[in-house]
């Protein structure tokens, strides 16, 4: 392998790579790391960090960058709890449609004017924790869910792992289809790669677009909905800052914020390495899960350095 | 062998296309038929890239017809072009580098396999299979920038021509290209060519050309300047038309353009009268006191300089008088020791050698006389001063040194002698320069002469520290540069103006004012605040010394025309008092009136002991303003011209020369 | 009838760069004047002097960050990571304090000197883009915070209670502190070398570069300066609560710096620093804010007028390109 195979492969695979590592020192330095309860644990309080980060690997491959996550993420929580007491089908539609829909005009606006993703979403990000906190009487009103059909989505479990990470799975493997097998996957490696030439190639760009905000704001809302009924309720409170936790995970998994390259594999490895670390910070004990944030800050700053230092290994071979 | 009266494929007839205050294309008219290379060649502006994106869909005509396939045609984007069958490879290669080699190659075509999901395997071996018969042999998952550029340049070229294409584009497809993956392209072309698709090759280079192209289309200033038959043109007539000098009425045709307009000094300073007059560089002023020498004149500072430009702003016909100089050097060829003895005899005020003999070329012959030896005194003495049959490109420096001494010759040799200022040595990047040498002496204009893609910009570059190089090295008065530092270069006197000056020159929300003081900032204010005093006053002098036309100093930079921002990128680097610049284009797109002004400080700035690097595709500025001129072809210096070679003609013959191989 | 709208086109061409120009340079102004005599007409007690105070001494972290912001985003940059330096420099102020406030005060602002000498180094040397950069930071920096202080500390130091609540003339000391740094930072993008320089690279960095300006020590200062605004934007707050709460101080600050630049007419695309407009453009925020409030409308409504604000003066500052 010359360097520049290297280089490529520590780009795409240096999450899985450590996360590995990561559970090998684990369970050798602690007994009550590599049981199959803490496992569990690790993996479905990752779920709903997956689902979310899967949405946001479409926007970054594209080019783009999604900030509204977390505030959709609480709205689809809210949402899906006060649509319960309507049933199982509009807890469920509920959330999707709104939280689609807030994507959908993020997405035009963003593909329509040229107007940069990251202020479109910001405003977003304000108006849709507006929106939930005017739903929710200023927060003050937690809904309760109130269809135990609803509520099993979120607690029922098979071989003891909790049904959304069951959803999270499908759902990785549905995006790495979509992202890898579909022509649709190829147009948004294209448009982030190079939105000029995608262009020239007959690449709907514009439309491309659209599509991935849509796509992330539906996930991030079906998130929200399983959380809910996970919680039972609708909490107004969660949710803040999870658009960075998700974009964190994306790029330590190797999805380039500029674009045009990266995976679902590596967004999932970088969720399950920000849960492995907080469990490991966990299991020591004497430190407080404050130092959980400073080691995955630390992280993705050296994961970026990584890249960037990688991507010029690559380019002068 | 291939006829011309086959149905033409694609074809422009009489297209015009007008920007705002440009009129790109003028009525041009371009044939492509099947089963023919065309080669489309023309300097820049010469409207190429605009009847390409005529062709493709890019740009509408405002006038003429566009034909595709026998009935007329008109394509609303990039993409109804290339579904009709129109492929175009873009010079820089219009793919998506991380993506696999495969996926950009069958983007939006990928073989599907059950649950019309896209089929890998099947993908990578189709990719694998069109590529072999480009003489790709890489591995097809690979992401495509692990390619090599030709190796991308193919997989462009493989998926352009696999889309059904009837005609294929290619803008500069080599420019990038070792010679083995030229080889490669040309045999792909000649089986696109026997396959009966029409192919459009714009190029620079010769060779190129005469190797795959069956037709030829010159364009020049936005008119078909000549199309025809390659091999029925050769090299140096092709470059000719290129350049808009034709052999045979170079002579006349400059002489009169010479004498159109002119310079009449005013009757401000002597020095004054003397500079304006010559200054302009077009119309070496004639005017009798031109040429009287005035001691005083000779060591005109700055200001003084610069006034004069002012003052010789108006034209008027004084020139006639020179006129029948002009006329009588014209007879000459021009060339070697016949013009210079010519010049002697016939310019009128010759008799002071000392004098600017503007209309000619007595200043070569009083120093080609009187140095005549002198390492490369002699010859390079005649050089300096290499007034060609188009009336004399007298160095400043020279003349400076000449009027001082009021004896010329000896002080002639001088600039020869001087160390120069920028000693460039080896400078090498793969594709681009190959050991580049160039010497800058102070005083001096060295012109760069070469066509568009030679290396002209990239030496210049290079020099300031603004390309990252594999190999050379720059000195500037004897001690090295460090590598790639522009402001290190600046800070040792040495200064680029850039070709590009919207993208890399002006800063375009800014002000003028700030825009001209941005190099000078740090010596323009104490402990890192700045004098607002001190900048208007230099922002006041350059402003009226250049006369740079603007509502006022405050007015955004963006607002002003090509030529006043022209004229606030050269201040900018006046104010920082360089000891040599490096004007790339530095007259591209200016109006006729700020392009002589333009040229006219240069030659000033040479004057005053600047070293001057010069490159413009102008070849008559070239001329004019340059003592001695390295010529570049593919990245390599295949010429240096001095004294009386310094001619249009004779940089023509050397960019034809053959390549040795 | 299709000449007049021809004509109406060509005028309404010529008449909408211009709008738009204006809405950018004078409109935050014109909204904070329209807000204030809404006010002044239909708010009780709007122009007791306390309820100024109190929207000024409430929008102060805002704006002593938001000076920092402009110069970033003046470089086409930004700086995600104000909010988690606020809450280090609240950290680190208590654990200091027992050396005395002042030695405390410039520990906390070392501090954030560090840390936005780190984001700079990222996005200067090593070419990372300033949004991951200080992503990374927003992430690490509010952890180490947290590490250092784990839950809200109270303190005693009269000092420092002191530069929180003590008012000179009147107005609160730490809002004439924003208003010298507001002159200062003014002071420093109008007549220094160094403002000179940051709107250049962001008005074209290459033709910076090819002026021979130091654009990656530039970059790294700019960087420098937002954490050290930051930094003393955290220690005033914590002077004010009388408690340092490395938890919550200066969340989501970084959303209202950026809107008061955007809302200010700075453009995103960089070359182009307002620093009088930031300033108008949070206070703008805030009075918005708090005539929602006052008029019995909640807080969900503000965030919602917000999102409309921030994209109409970005959509603003777009279409002057």
């Amino acid at each position: 392998m010359n360097r520049e195979q290297v280089s490529r492969v520590l780009q795409q695979h240096g999450a899985l790579m450590v996360l590995g590592v990561l559970v090998i020192v684990g369970s050798l330095a602690f007994d009550s790391f590599a049981t199959p309860g803490n496992a569990a644990s690790v993996v479905v309080s990752s779920s709903f960090l997956a689902i979310i980060a899967i949405g946001m690997t479409f926007v970054i491959i594209s080019g783009g960058i999604d900030l509204s996550v977390g505030s959709l993420f609480v709205l689809g929580g809210v949402l899906a709890a006060y649509g319960s007491q309507y049933g199982l089908a509009v807890a469920l539609l509920l959330p999707l449609a709104v939280c689609g829909a807030v994507g959908l005009l993020q997405g035009l606006v963003i593909a329509r004017t040229g107007m940069a993703p990251f202020i479109v979403t910001l405003a977003g990000l304000l108006g849709v924790r507006g929106l939930m906190l005017a739903i929710s009487d200023e927060g003050a009103t937690t809904y309760l869910v109130k269809d135990p059909a609803f509520a099993v989505l979120g607690q029922g479990a098979v071989f003891g792992l909790s049904y959304p990470v069951y959803v999270t799975a499908a759902l990785a493997v549905a995006a790495m289809v979509l992202l890898q097998r579909t022509g649709f996957g190829q147009n948004v490696y294209a448009v982030g790669g190079n939105e000029q030439a995608a262009a020239l190639m007959g690449v709907p760009v514009a439309r491309t677009k659209v599509y991935v905000y849509v796509m992330s704001g539906l996930l991030a809302g079906l998130a929200g909905a399983l959380n809910a009924a996970r919680l039972s309720s609708g909490v107004t409170i969660l949710g803040i800052g999870l658009e960075l936790d998700a974009i964190a995970a994306v790029v330590i998994g190797g999805t380039l914020l500029t674009g045009g390259a990266g995976g679902i594999t590596g967004t999932v490895a970088g969720v399950l390495l920000l849960g492995v670390i907080q469990s490991l910070i966990n299991q020591v004990g004497s430190l407080t899960s404050a130092f959980q944030q400073v080691v995955s800050g630390v992280f993705l700053a050296l994961v970026v350095v990584a890249q960037r230092l990688l991507s010029k290994a690559q380019r002068l071979t | 062998m291939r006829r011309t009266d086959v149905e033409p494929m694609l074809e422009a007839r009489g297209i015009s296309k007008r920007f705002p205050g440009v009129l790109a294309l003028d009525g041009v008219s371009l044939a492509l038929r099947p089963g023919e290379v065309h080669a489309l060649v023309g300097e820049n502006g010469a409207g190429k890239s605009t009847l390409i994106k005529v062709f493709t869909g890019v740009y509408r005509p405002d006038g003429g017809e566009l034909r595709y396939r026998g009935a007329p045609a008109a394509f609303a984007t990039p993409m109804d072009a290339q579904r009709a069958g129109i492929s175009t490879i873009y010079q820089e290669v219009n793919l998506v580098p991380m993506m696999s080699v495969a996926r950009n190659l069958l983007l939006g075509r990928e073989p599907r396999g059950r649950l019309g999901v896209i089929d890998t395997a099947a993908m990578y071996e189709e990719a694998s299979r069109v590529l072999a018969g480009y003489g790709v042999a890489a591995d097809v998952r690979r992401p495509l920038r692990t390619l090599g550029v030709g190796a991308q340049q193919m997989v462009a070229l493989a998926r352009a021509v696999s889309v059904e294409a009837r005609v294929v584009v290619m803008d500069e497809p080599t420019s990038s290209l070792e010679p083995r993956e030229v080889e490669t392209l040309f045999g792909v072309i000649r089986r696109l060519r026997d396959a009966g698709i029409a192919v459009l090759y714009v190029s620079h280079r010769l060779d190129e050309l005469y190797q795959v192209c069956d037709q030829v289309t010159v364009l020049r200033d936005g008119r078909l300047a000549h199309t025809g038959r390659l091999a029925e043109l050769d090299r140096l007539r092709l470059i000719s038309l290129m350049l808009g000098r034709d052999l045979s009425d170079v002579r006349t045709r400059g002489l009169t353009r010479f004498s159109r307009i002119r310079h009449r000094p005013t009757d401000g300073a002597a020095a004054a009268a003397r500079v304006g007059a010559q200054g302009l560089g077009i119309h070496r002023g004639d005017a009798p006191e031109a040429n009287t020498p005035t001691p005083s004149g000779g060591a005109s500072s700055r200001g003084g300089t610069l006034g004069a430009v002012d003052g010789g702003g108006e034209r008027d016909d004084a020139v006639s008088a020179v006129a029948p100089a002009r006329v009588a050097l014209g007879g000459e060829p021009g060339e070697g020791a016949a013009g210079v003895s010519d010049g002697t005899v016939v310019a009128p005020g010759g008799g002071a050698a000392a004098a600017r003999p503007r209309g000619g070329v007595s200043t070569e012959a009083g120093v080609a006389v009187a140095s005549p030896g002198g390492e490369a005194g002699g010859g390079a003495g005649a050089g300096e001063h290499g007034a060609g049959p188009l009336g004399g490109a007298s160095t400043d420096a020279s003349t400076t040194g000449a009027v001082e001494a009021g004896g010329g010759a000896a002080e002639h040799g001088a600039v020869e002698g001087r160390a120069p200022v920028v000693q460039a040595r080896g400078l090498t990047r793969r594709h681009v320069l190959s050991a580049v040498d160039v010497d800058i002496r102070p005083g001096e204009v060295v012109g760069l002469g070469g066509l568009l893609g030679a290396g002209r910009t990239e030496t210049a570059k290079a020099i300031v520290g603004a390309l990252p190089l594999d190999g050379g090295q720059v000195l500037v008065a004897g001690a090295p540069l460090p590598k790639g530092s522009t402001a290190a270069a600046i800070r040792a006197g040495v200064s680029l103006l850039p070709e590009d000056r919207k993208a890399e020159g002006i800063i375009p929300a800014l002000s003028v004012r700030e825009n001209i003081a941005l190099a000078a900032l740090p010596s323009l204010g104490r402990a890192g605040v700045v004098s607002d005093t001190k900048i208007d006053r230099v922002v006041e002098i350059f402003m009226r010394r250049l006369r740079i036309k603007a509502a006022s100093p405050h007015q955004p930079v963006s607002e002003l025309s090509g030529g006043n921002q022209q004229k606030v990128l050269l201040a900018r680097w006046l104010a920082v008092r360089p000891r040599a610049l490096l004007l790339d284009e530095p007259t591209r797109g200016i109006d006729v009136g700020a392009k002589a002004e333009v040229q006219a400080l240069i030659d000033e700035l040479a004057e005053e002991g600047l070293g001057v690097l010069l490159i413009s595709s102008d070849l008559e500025e070239l001329v004019e303003g340059a003592d001695r001129i390295l010529v570049l072809r593919e990245g390599a210096v295949v010429g240096e011209l001095s004294g009386d070679e310094v001619t249009e003609e004779r940089i023509m013959a050397t960019i034809a020369e053959q390549s040795d191989g | 009838m299709a000449e007049l709208t021809a004509r109406t086109q060509a005028r309404v061409a010529v008449l909408k760069p211009r709008v738009f120009a204006w809405v950018q340079d004078y409109g935050v102004y014109a909204a904070v004047l329209v807000l204030l005599l809404f006010n002044v007409l239909f708010t009780p007690h709007f122009l007791d002097a306390a309820n100024f105070r109190t929207q000024l001494v409430q929008v102060t972290p805002i704006v002593i960050v938001a000076l920092g912001m402009a110069l970033v985003i003046g470089t086409q940059g930004i700086d995600l990571s104000v909010g988690s330096v606020m809450a280090l420099a609240a950290a680190l102020v208590v654990m200091y304090l027992g050396y005395g406030w002042l030695p405390a005060l410039i520990v906390a602002v070392l501090g954030g000197a560090v840390v936005g000498a780190a984001g700079g180094a990222l996005v200067a040397y090593v070419g990372v883009q300033p949004i991951v950069a200080t992503l990374a930071l927003l992430v690490g920096v509010r952890g180490l915070a947290n590490v250092l202080v784990p839950q809200l500390v109270e303190f005693r130091n009269p000092d420092l209670i002191a530069l929180g609540s003590s008012s000179v003339a009147g107005i609160p000391v730490i809002v004439l502190i924003a208003a010298a740094l507001t002159v200062i930072v003014l002071f420093v993008v109008r007549r220094t070398t160094f403002g000179r320089q940051v709107v250049a690279i962001g008005g074209n960095r290459t033709a910076s570069e090819l002026s021979g300006l130091p654009v990656k020590r530039v970059l790294l200062t700019v960087y420098v300066i937002s954490g050290l605004l930051a930094a003393l934007a955290g220690v005033l707050a914590t002077a004010r609560l009388q408690a340092s709460d490395p938890t919550s101080l200066g969340l989501f600050i970084e959303l209202s710096a950026i809107t008061a630049v955007v809302v200010g007419g700075t453009p995103l695309t960089g070359g182009r620093i307002r620093v009088l407009s930031t300033v108008m453009g949070a206070l703008l925020m805030q009075l918005l804010s708090a005539t929602l409030i006052k008029h019995n409308l909640p807080q969900s409504w503000t965030q919602m007028v917000q999102a409309v604000i921030i994209l109409a003066a970005v959509y603003a500052t777009r279409e002057r390109r």
